[in-house]
């Protein structure tokens, strides 16, 4: 079940990508609407973060296309933010909380320019947003999983574009900074921002987001989440491993019985 | 004290101090990068070039000598590269592979020049172990305009090189052009091999890239101050022991120095790894 939608804030058609001729996404053909808090849901490897990055140029495409806001990345790249994994990065250098924020104000633009004013209080705004301004002078290695994530959100909002692109915001993340992260970005809909997040877990999944769309290599579905948690296409998306579940489910039910029928 | 105010030694010292400083403030950039050790094969890979150079002009001119390591220290990593992108090896065995075939090129060539007799030799073998004490007037100069490039070049990109040593796929994603930072990036990393190893020599070049760094980086986590920090220790050191006892002595020192401060380092208070605890478990586990 795919759903388009009119104006989508991101278009894909027949996207294909591939690490040494395995396909990793195939033929992906979606629209998302804009202003939502849409969530990428799919089973470990089926291509969640690479479709993140293919999105953002990060990855070379094999066939199709991106267009975002209509228009190829290039022309609006200054209106998208993108938070990768915080695996990625090594939480080891030398830089502080603020630094990591006012990064958030690079651009093409200012290469040989250093950053002026302006720049410093929007960063500052941003970790206010995040509530981490008490943390701005901190080493980068001293912060909890939660508050490393804060700061990679409070370096994308810094940039002050309505599309954020969010790659496993939460993971290794306790609850209660899960919640509070979860509320930052109900927040930032609020304010008219466009949100996708790639996330793992199916059973937070259709509480949190607005428009879910399954992945498994292929796209298996895409819409509003009403229509996308049916087991069905949960089946589909999670193939083995969901079926998996069930026929335990079935045997436990089975084997509390038979003693009795005897 | 008389000999500190010789002008030879004066010259001798100021060319060694920016050196020290180039060499050490691009040295934090590839410490950072993790690779540390690709500094040490270009550092090796320089020697055939600034030998073949020699072969090829008949004189030692520090120009040419520069353009001759230059190239030389490019092949080296290119093929670093080709050979952990194309191969099933890694790029630990391919800097070793490097390494070894690039030196070995270099002393072959350098032997035979010796053995030729050239009447202008003397000295090129002051490249394998270094010898500040052997350098002219010309080439000061020469090093220290190269110094002066690298050091400006980096306080215009700074912003830009810790971005993408930091996180390079949020620099692609907005839209920096990375590829061309990186290849800037690797050619200071070998201008300041090719113009450094004529104080302190191919063997130990590493010595004057690494080891600063990586002392710097325990007693802060700015990577401004960092940066200060290498190019302070270089200056006092280099005051101390270049002139007069030859260049050899400082690496040990340096060394050493790391060293201390890698077993000290509970004690310095304001260290990012003097408190491995806070640091360490909660990252991990929450």
């Amino acid at each position: 079940m795919i759903q388009h939608v009119k104006d989508p804030i991101i278009e894909t058609h027949n996207l294909t990508v591939s690490y040494n001729a395995n396909p990793v996404l195939w033929n992906i053909d979606f629209t998302l609407p804009a202003g939502e808090l849409t969530g990428i849901i799919g089973p470990n490897g089926s291509g969640k973060t690479t479709l993140l990055k293919s999105i953002m140029g990060l990855v070379p495409l094999s066939s199709g296309f991106v267009k975002i806001f209509g228009q190829s990345l290039e022309n609006v790249r200054d209106k998208i933010s993108y938070v990768p994994q915080r695996e990625t990065v090594d939480w080891d250098f030398p830089a502080s909380v603020l630094d990591v924020v006012l990064m958030g104000r690079y651009s093409r633009k200012n290469i040989l320019r250093s950053l002026s004013r302006e720049d410093h209080s929007i960063a500052q705004e941003s970790l206010e947003k995040v509530g981490m301004q008490d943390f701005a002078k901190r080493q980068i290695s001293q912060l909890s999983g939660g508050q490393q994530q804060r700061v990679f959100i409070a370096r994308a909002l810094a940039r002050q574009s309505s599309l954020f692109l969010l790659d496993e915001p939460f993971t290794g993340v306790d609850a209660a900074s899960e919640e509070s992260i979860l509320n930052l970005l109900i927040d930032m809909k609020k304010e008219g921002k466009s949100i996708v997040v790639v996330h793992h877990d199916l059973h937070t999944a259709k509480a949190y987001f607005d428009w879910i769309v399954l992945l498994n290599t292929r796209l298996v579905a895409s819409g509003p989440k009403e229509d996308i948690f049916n087991t069905e296409l949960l089946q589909e998306a999670y193939g083995g491993r969901l079926t998996l579940l069930s026929k335990v489910g079935d045997l436990l039910k089975q084997e509390s019985f038979p003693i009795r029928e005897k | 004290m008389e000999i500190l105010l010789d002008p030879n030694v004066l010259l001798i010292v100021a060319g060694c101090c920016l050196l020290g400083i180039s060499s050490g403030v691009i040295g934090v950039f590839s410490f950072l990068q993790k690779k540390a050790l690709f500094s040490d094969a270009v550092a090796h890979a320089v020697l055939p070039g600034v030998a073949l150079a020699f072969i090829l002009s008949g004189q030692k001119n520090p120009l040419i000598l520069i353009a001759g390591a230059l190239v030389s220290g490019w092949l080296a990593l290119a093929s670093i590269d080709i050979i952990s992108s194309k191969s099933k090896i890694k790029p630990d065995t391919a800097i070793g592979i490097a390494l070894s075939f690039f030196f070995g090129t270099g002393i072959l060539l350098l032997t035979s020049i010796q053995q030729s007799g050239a009447a202008s030799q003397s000295g090129l073998d002051s490249f394998l172990f270094g010898k500040a004490a052997s350098m002219q007037q010309y080439d000061v100069i020469t090093f220290i305009g190269f110094a002066a490039v690298l050091i400006i070049v980096v306080i215009l990109f700074f912003k830009e090189f810790k971005l993408i040593i930091f996180n390079r796929e949020y620099a692609i994603s907005i839209g920096l052009p990375v590829r061309t930072f990186d290849l800037l990036l690797s050619t200071l990393n070998v201008l300041a091999v090719a113009i450094g190893i004529q104080s302190v020599g191919v063997v130990l070049m590493s010595a004057l890239l690494i080891s600063p760094a990586g002392a710097a980086r325990f007693w802060t986590n700015d990577l401004i101050r960092m940066l200060f920090l290498v190019a302070v220790s270089y200056r006092s050191c280099s005051r101390e022991c270049q002139p007069v006892r030859g260049s050899l002595w400082c690496s040990p020192f340096l060394w050493w120095a790391a060293y201390f401060l890698l077993r000290s380092r509970a004690y310095w208070p304001g260290a990012g790894k003097a408190k491995p605890i806070q640091g360490r478990s909660t990252g991990k586990i929450s």
